[in-house]
This record gives structure tokens, C-alpha cells and sequence, in this order.
């Protein structure tokens, strides 16, 4: 087998093993208090709010990953010009405003106002 | 064909790591439970008249948040000497390590501070060729500004070079102050990157122990950075003065990821 070939079966095994590599995380319980005032659509909640300190595209994946760590939430949306986020709750879940204010503090980040939401916003 | 073997391996695992990390950035430090992973290439051309040194240098970075407040850093770097084209060296450098804790952060509307000292070292381990092979702690202080667009960063430093002397060195300690200015721009409204030209000016003053003359050298490094969601692509021409001369130039490139 030649050289090069030989290089080729090690990188692409190195690549394969990085690329398929997981790090986990346990997730802590979190206590359910009241439940969020919904603007909602069939099947799931959405609801907005105002953050502070978001200064780049680099700042959604911060608070994207602490907002996905509360059980109930499906999806995250953050826009760092907007300085919002927009979380879908699971129908069957609740999630409570202190959650949610805990997480994006942990993500070193401000929370605000709670934000009526657009039509636009809420697809 | 070795040695770029090894150059290639050692981008890719720095491009694709799985680390979830913090922020190497200044004053803002990062979230918790994040990791970042940043991978360079960096080549230096030094000529001091009668020595013409030509170095590559690949660090790789590995940041993690283990609480808001508190940022813990590890660095490596795998370093080929050339000098005068004939005297080749090369090797795993020391790694470093550091932690930085957040002092202040004030989150507003129009704008975002943060100031976070920190205190890290080398560690001797490196490979004997390359390394200094003496312990180095510094302390720093890192200050951010992020008025919306624009960013500027602060870094203050001192060095307490070669703590445990050997007979072939000499104890030194370096002050250091690095000013960093970038403003986004975005091509289009809507576009998920931002395209960020950076410009940073850096002055050291060394000053050794034995009375040596003091050793002030300025750099001044234009630069960019293409800021996505999840991972920043960066690029900076260092240029290095002492006593009004150019002595020294480097280029860097490299990736940085956040997961």
C-alpha cells in the first residue's frame, strides 16, 4: 500500500472518529413554577423576550444551547441585532419564566422584556 | 511529506474538535458549559542581521466555561525553528494554561462591558528543543467594550519570565498592553455572518533582572474576522518594531469554534 494511501486511511479515520465524537451533558432538573403566557400556535408555544448583551452571530449558539437545556423547549431562535429570542415551548410541558431567566444569565447574557410577537416571528 | 502529514492532521483535529468552550476573548467571558476551540497557523519571519529566523507555529486553544463567571484555558503549540535555513528544530512547546474570572458585566440595550483579570503559566513539559524550559506566570487584566457594531478590547499583562532560573537563562519580567478595534459590517441585511476588519496595536516592555537594557518592542497587526453562529474565521499581519525598526513579521490564520 503506498504512502499516500496509508495517510488517507489515517486522516479519514481520524476525521470519522472527531466527527461522529459526543460530548454529553447531564441535565439538571428544573422546578416548574407558573406556567408562561402564551402567544401560541396549534400544538406549541412561542413566546419572545428581549436579551441584552448579545454583540455578535457568535452569541446564538451560546444562549441557543442554555435555552435547549430547559426540558419543554423544542427550539430556539436568537438574533443578536434584534437583542431577542424566540423559544417553542412543547405543548404538553411547562416552562416557567424563571427558567428561562436563569438560562440566559448562565449564558452571561441580560434578560429583558417579554416581547408580543408578529406573525412573522412566531413561524 | 512527514511534516505535512503532521501539519494537516493537526489542522483538521484543531478545525473539527468537539469541545463546547469559552470565550478567549478579553472581558466578556463565555457561557457556561460552552467550549471553544481555536486552531492557528502563524509563520514569522525574524532577521536580526546576522541571523535570519523563519518559524511556523500551530497553537491550538481549548476554553471551556465552568460556571458565567469563570473561564478555564489550556493552550498548546507545535512549533518548527528554522534559522539561517540550516538550523531546524522542532516540537510540542509548553502548554499553558489559565483561568479567567468575570469582575464586571453590565449587559444594556446600546452596549455590553465586561472586565475579567486572569492568571495563567506555562508549563515546562515541552519538548526541550523548542522550550524555554523555565516556569512563566503572568496575571492580566482583559477589558471589552461592545458598543453594538463595534468592539474594543483591553489587555493588560505582566510576566514574570523564567521563575526558576536556570544557569543558561536569565529572569526577566515583561509588561504588556494590547489594544484591539473592530467594527461588523454586514453585506446584507439578513446575512447570518458578519464580515469584521480588526486593527490591534501591542507594546511589551522586558525587563531582566541582571540590568540588561530594557527590551520595548510595538506591534501593530490589521486584520479580519468572518463571525458565523458557530464558528469565526480569522486572519492578522503582525508587524513588530523595537527602537522605530521592523524586526519582525508574522502571519496568522485560523478557526475558531464554539459548541
Amino acid at each position: 500500500m503506498t504512502q499516500i494511501v496509508k495517510f488517507l486511511l489515517g486522516f479519514l479515520l481520524i476525521f470519522g472518529g472527531l466527527s461522529v465524537s459526543k460530548v454529553s451533558f447531564a441535565q439538571e432538573p428544573m422546578s416548574e413554577t407558573s406556567k408562561v403566557t402564551i402567544d401560541s400556535l396549534p400544538n406549541h408555544h412561542i413566546v419572545g423576550y428581549k436579551v441584552y448583551g448579545m454583540d455578535c452571530p457568535g452569541c446564538h449558539s451560546a444562549i441557543e444551547k442554555q435555552l435547549l437545556k430547559i426540558d419543554g423547549v423544542l427550539k430556539v431562535t436568537a438574533s443578536w441585532k434584534k437583542q431577542e429570542v424566540i423559544i417553542t415551548v412543547d405543548s404538553g410541558k411547562t416552562v416557567s419564566e424563571k427558567q428561562i431567566f436563569e438560562r440566559i444569565k448562565k449564558a452571561n447574557f441580560t434578560p429583558g422584556e417579554k416581547i408580543i410577537l408578529s406573525e412573522e416571528d412566531k413561524q | 511529506m512527514k511534516k505535512l502529514r503532521i501539519l494537516f492532521i493537526l489542522l483538521i483535529a484543531g478545525l473539527f474538535a468537539k469541545a463546547d468552550g469559552i470565550s478567549v476573548d478579553a472581558g466578556l467571558t463565555p457561557a457556561q458549559d460552552r467550549w471553544i476551540v481555536r486552531s492557528q497557523f502563524r509563520v514569522m519571519n525574524m532577521n536580526t542581521g546576522s541571523m535570519n529566523h523563519r518559524n511556523i507555529n500551530m497553537p491550538v486553544v481549548i476554553a471551556y466555561g465552568l460556571t458565567p463567571d469563570l473561564t478555564l484555558m489550556f493552550r498548546d503549540n507545535y512549533l518548527w525553528k528554522n534559522v539561517n535555513t540550516v538550523d531546524k528544530k522542532s516540537g510540542l512547546n509548553d502548554p499553558f494554561v489559565l483561568a479567567k474570572l468575570k469582575l464586571l458585566r453590565i449587559n444594556k440595550p446600546g452596549y455590553s462591558l465586561g472586565i475579567a483579570p486572569a492568571i495563567g503559566s506555562n508549563l515546562p513539559l515541552g519538548n526541550p528543543l523548542v522550550s524555554s524550559q523555565v516556569w512563566s506566570p503572568e496575571i492580566g487584566l482583559n477589558a471589552s467594550f461592545r458598543p453594538f457594531y463595534w468592539s474594543i478590547d483591553l489587555n493588560l499583562k505582566h510576566s514574570f519570565n523564567n521563575v526558576m532560573v536556570k544557569s543558561s537563562t536569565v529572569a526577566s519580567q515583561t509588561d504588556g498592553l494590547n489594544i484591539a478595534l473592530s467594527r461588523q459590517l454586514y453585506l446584507h441585511p439578513e446575512s447570518p455572518f458578519a464580515l469584521v476588519p480588526v486593527v490591534e496595536y501591542g507594546i511589551s516592555q522586558t525587563v531582566a533582572r541582571n540590568e540588561l537594557p530594557e527590551n520595548v518592542i510595538q506591534v501593530i497587526a490589521p486584520g479580519f474576522q468572518v463571525i458565523f453562529p458557530r464558528f469565526v474565521i480569522e486572519g492578522l499581519y503582525q508587524t513588530f518594531y523595537q527602537s522605530g525598526a521592523q524586526i519582525q513579521n508574522q502571519f496568522i490564520f485560523g478557526i475558531k469554534m464554539f459548541l
